[in-house]
C-alpha cells in the first residue's frame, strides 16, 4: 500500500542536505582550494624565492597529508540527514517498541562517524570520497529496506555522480538533481491500488 | 501526471536548472592551486643552490584566476529559456490547448522576451548582471502565479525574491532559491495528494 511512495522523504531530505553543504562551501570559500597549496601558498607566491623551493614545498606537503581532510561537511550533513529521516519516519510509521526504533536510530547516528573514521584510517580515503561513499550505503539500507529496485538503481548513479565529478561541490550538486529526480519520481508512480483507493 | 496541481512542473523545472547552471559554473572554475601550477610549469625553475644574477620579468598566469567563473548573465539567460521551454511543454502535454497556433506563438514570444527584457533592464536600468536573472524569474514565477491564480505560487514568488534578489544575487543565492522551488513543488504534489498529509 504506497510502500515506497514514502521513499521520497530520505532522499528529498539528503538532497536537500547536499545543497546546503554545497552552500555553506561556496560561502565560506577558501580561495585555496587544496591544502598543500595551502602550505605552500606563502612560498609560491613570494617573488623572491625561487621556483624550484615552491615545488619542494608543495612535495613535502603533499606527503605529509595522507588523508586529505573533507572540503564539505559531510558528517553534519549526514547526521542531520539522519535525524530528519528518523524523526519523519517516527511521525509517519508510529512504531510498536519505541525502543528498538530509538536504539536503530542512535545505531545509525553512532555508525556515520564510526564508518567515516574506518575510511578514512583503513582504506585511507579522501574525506569527501567517504562522505558520498557513507550516503551511498544509507541508500542502499534504504533500498534494502523498501526492496526496490528502482532505489537501487538510484543508488548506483549517486554513487558514480557524486564520487565522479571532479571538484567535490560540483558532483554533490548533481547528485541532489539525481536524489530529486528520484524523489519526484517516487511521488509520481501511480499507486499500486489505483488512484480511486485512497 | 494528473495528481495534485499542475504548477509543481514549472516550480521543480527552474530549481533543477538552477542545480545544473551552478554545476556548470562550479565545474567550470579552475582552482588557485591549477593556475598556479600552471605557473610553476611555465616559469623557468632556478636550482636551489645557483647564483642568480638577473631576473627576467615574469607575468604570472592567473590572469583567469579573476574572472575564473562563466559570467552571470548568460547562464542565468540559458536557465530561464530552459525553463520556459520545459514549462510549455509540460502545460502542452498536460493541458491539450485547442488552438496550438496560439500556444506556440505565445511559446516563442516568451522565450523571445526573456533576452528582451535582459537587454531592457541592462541598458534602462543599469542593473547589475547577477541581479538581472532572479529579477526575469521573479517576473516569470509571478506570471505563473497570476494564471494559475495560486496563492501558493504567489508565497513561493516572494520568498524566492526575497532569497534570489536581496540577500545575495551569486551562486549561493541560486542554491538557495533553489532549494526554497523544490520544497514548494514538493509542497504542491504532497498537498495535492489526498492521503498523503494526515
Amino acid at each position: 500500500m504506497g510502500c515506497s511512495r514514502r521513499s521520497w522523504f530520505p532522499l528529498a531530505a539528503l538532497g536537500f542536505a547536499l545543497i546546503v553543504l554545497v552552500a555553506v562551501d561556496l560561502v565560506t570559500d577558501r580561495p585555496e582550494s587544496t591544502l598543500g597549496y595551502q602550505r605552500s601558498h606563502g612560498f609560491a607566491t613570494n617573488e623572491l624565492n625561487g621556483t624550484g623551493l615552491a615545488s619542494e614545498q608543495r612535495a613535502i606537503a603533499a606527503a605529509v597529508d595522507v588523508v586529505p581532510s573533507a572540503r564539505l561537511g559531510w558528517l553534519a550533513g549526514l547526521v542531520c540527514v539522519v535525524l530528519c529521516v528518523a524523526a519523519w519516519s517516527w511521525r509517519q510509521l508510529r512504531p510498536e517498541r519505541p525502543g528498538r526504533f530509538l536504539l536503530g536510530t542512535l545505531g545509525a547516528l553512532a555508525a556515520v562517524p564510526l564508518l567515516d573514521l574506518v575510511g578514512a584510517l583503513q582504506f585511507r580515503l579522501g574525506g569527501d570520497v567517504r562522505g558520498a561513499l557513507l550516503a551511498t550505503l544509507g541508500l542502499l539500507v534504504l533500498a534494502g529496506c523498501e526492496r526496490s529496485w528502482f532505489l537501487l538503481a538510484v543508488t548506483g548513479v549517486f554513487a558514480l555522480v557524486a564520487t565522479v565529478f571532479l571538484p567535490p561541490a560540483a558532483g554533490a550538486l548533481a547528485a541532489a538533481g539525481v536524489l530529486f529526480a528520484a524523489a519526484f519520481a517516487v511521488l509520481l508512480r501511480p499507486r499500486p491500488d489505483g488512484p480511486a483507493a485512497a | 501526471m494528473g495528481r495534485g496541481p499542475r504548477f509543481w512542473f514549472p516550480l521543480a523545472l527552474l530549481g533543477f536548472a538552477q542545480l545544473g547552471s551552478v554545476v556548470v559554473q562550479l565545474l567550470w572554475r579552475r582552482s588557485r592551486a591549477e593556475s598556479e601550477s600552471a605557473n610553476l610549469l611555465l616559469a623557468p625553475a632556478v636550482p636551489p643552490g645557483a647564483t642568480e644574477y638577473s631576473r627576467a620579468q615574469r607575468w604570472p598566469l592567473d590572469f583567469h584566476v579573476g574572472d575564473s567563473s562563466l559570467p552571470a548573465g548568460p547562464v542565468w539567460l540559458v536557465t530561464l529559456g530552459v525553463a520556459v521551454l520545459g514549462t510549455a511543454v509540460w502545460y502542452a502535454f498536460a493541458r491539450r490547448p485547442g488552438r496550438v497556433g496560439w500556444f506556440v506563438l505565445g511559446t516563442i514570444a516568451a522565450l523571445l522576451a526573456v533576452p528582451l527584457l535582459d537587454l531592457v533592464g541592462s541598458w534602462q536600468f543599469r542593473l547589475g548582471d547577477g541581479l538581472r536573472g532572479p529579477l526575469l524569474a521573479t517576473l516569470g514565477l509571478l506570471l505563473l502565479a497570476a494564471c494559475e491564480r495560486s496563492r501558493f505560487v504567489l508565497l513561493t514568488t516572494v520568498a524566492f525574491a526575497l532569497v534570489a534578489v536581496v540577500l545575495s544575487a551569486d551562486t549561493a543565492g541560486m542554491l538557495a532559491s533553489a532549494m526554497i522551488l523544490l520544497a514548494a513543488a514538493f509542497i504542491a504534489l504532497l498537498r495535492g495528494s489526498p492521503r498523503s498529509i494526515p
